[in-house]
């Protein structure tokens, strides 16, 4: 049932989200950020579960040998093991994001993508390279950050 | 880490003075930890302060989202006319998914070769490659839409530039990975035996990786057909305009039907592919 309807949250896509939440909570960013918050919940979801099926259980049946509790059980022998792969699918979910939040201002949810689609439907093309050229270095700057980080997090994973 | 310690063993003197050194990089891990997740804490904090976003104002849109849902039940076309119309559309978007998908990998295909360290050994070619990959790719499909209703016009030619062009970019650079995580060892057999750079491609490399690149291709086909769902918000063809058209009128059973068909469309392309992808690949999963 739960994936369902994370299936239903991932597969309709952020925009239709977020033009309904116009609708519902007016013009600004508000509704731009629910729509990529309900999207990226279907993604994330999938993917944290399918990487909580994967985990190795034999730290867990030696935790749980060694008299662990469930809780115990779950902190110590599972969450080490899937912890860095979720920080590392967070941010490459917030990198899909920041491209997703630029088009958001295209149905009035927010953002750069309101200048733009002005900037386009009024043929200001000079204007329309400065943002995009303005959007493309900052998706490259956080793609390059992020990249740096979830190396960071992935290399630990496999040091221990 | 503390209380592993005390599942483990009883904290011994001699033994934690011995290890001295890896305690504290567990106890600096811990900190560093702590650290990471205050920043991003105040982060969100800052975030939902400049971005206004008020408690009273998402209840009372909840509300309204309540309402709407409500609505949406039942589904309806409205009429067997509409829904000829939407169908219709739903074959177009699904259509301009398959030209989109299968234009940008033949174009990346190339691309992707030339894009791989191991394969180009001119670091500096490569890396433009690269980067010209990258700035195609940190623009979105919609954007691409726009541009390309701009420069050939409304109508579903311009969704299906829109999907190939963002694409590309992304195709490249998951081709180039694929090609610079294959073994090495063919192409030494066959630069031993002779062959040319050409032939090292053919015969060591493409083999490797055509059916990763594959599997990929699917893989796209089925996210793009979600992207091309919306490209018609901004006059790209296909079931998108229907959708925003129904959503701005409010006609809520409509939406819900549009929505319906969308996520049936959208499943069975998944099936489909997600069937062919393992009779390519098997079991094996695709870094993507």
């Amino acid at each position: 049932m739960v994936r369902r309807l994370l299936e239903f949250c991932r597969t309709v896509p952020e925009l239709v989200f977020a033009l309904i939440f116009v609708v519902a909570f007016g013009l600004g960013p508000l509704p731009g950020v629910l729509a990529l918050a309900i999207h990226s919940t279907g993604a994330l979801g999938k993917l944290f579960a399918e990487v909580v099926e994967n985990v190795d259980m034999k730290p867990a049946e030696g935790v749980t040998a060694a008299g662990a509790t469930w809780w115990q059980t779950v902190h110590l022998a599972i969450v080490p093991q899937v912890l860095s792969n979720f920080a590392s699918y967070g941010l490459l979910r917030f990198e899909i994001n920041v491209r997703g939040a630029s088009v958001m201002g295209f149905v009035g949810a927010g953002g750069i993508g309101q200048e733009l689609i002005e900037c386009i439907r009024k043929f200001y093309y000079s204007d329309v390279s400065a943002l995009l050229v303005l959007i493309i270095a900052t998706v490259m700057i956080i793609d390059l950050a992020t990249e740096r980080l979830r190396y960071h997090f992935i290399g630990q994973e496999a040091r221990s | 880490m503390s209380d592993r310690r005390q599942l483990t063993l009883p904290a011994d003197p001699a033994l934690l003075a011995r290890h001295a050194g890896l305690l504290r990089a567990q106890a600096l891990t811990r900190l560093n930890m702590v650290l990471l997740v205050g920043a991003i804490m105040v982060l969100a904090g800052i975030a939902f302060w400049r971005l206004d976003v008020s408690f009273w104002r998402i209840v009372k849109g909840f509300g309204e989202l309540g309402t709407f849902v409500v609505l949406m039940i039942p589904p309806s076309a409205g009429s067997w006319a509409n829904a000829l119309v939407y169908l219709h559309a739903l074959a177009e978007t699904v259509a301009i998914a398959f030209l989109g998908t299968l234009l940008a990998a033949i174009i990346a295909f190339p691309l992707g070769l030339l894009a791989a360290r191991n394969v180009v050994p001119a670091r500096l070619f490569q890396f433009m490659t690269r980067r010209s990959l990258d700035t195609v790719r940190g623009v979105d499909t919609l954007i691409w839409a726009l541009i390309w209703v701009n420069v050939v016009g409304l109508g579903p030619f311009a969704g299906v530039l829109a999907i190939m062009t963002s694409d590309i970019g992304t195709l490249g650079k998951l081709f180039s990975e694929a090609i610079e995580a294959s073994d090495r060892k063919p192409v030494e057999g066959v630069t031993a035996a002779g062959g040319s750079r050409v032939h090292q491609i053919r015969f060591a490399i493409l083999p490797q990786v055509l059916p990763v690149m594959l599997s990929q291709v699917l893989y796209f086909f089925e996210s793009n057909t979600r992207s091309a769902t919306i490209i018609g918000i901004v006059g790209a063809g296909g079931i998108g305009l229907h959708l925003v058209e129904q959503i701005r009128t409010f006609e809520w059973d409509r939406v819900a039907f549009l929505i319906l068909l969308i996520l049936a469309a959208v499943a069975a392309i998944d099936w489909l592919s997600a069937r062919l992808r393992h009779a390519i690949i098997g079991d094996r999963s695709v870094a993507l």
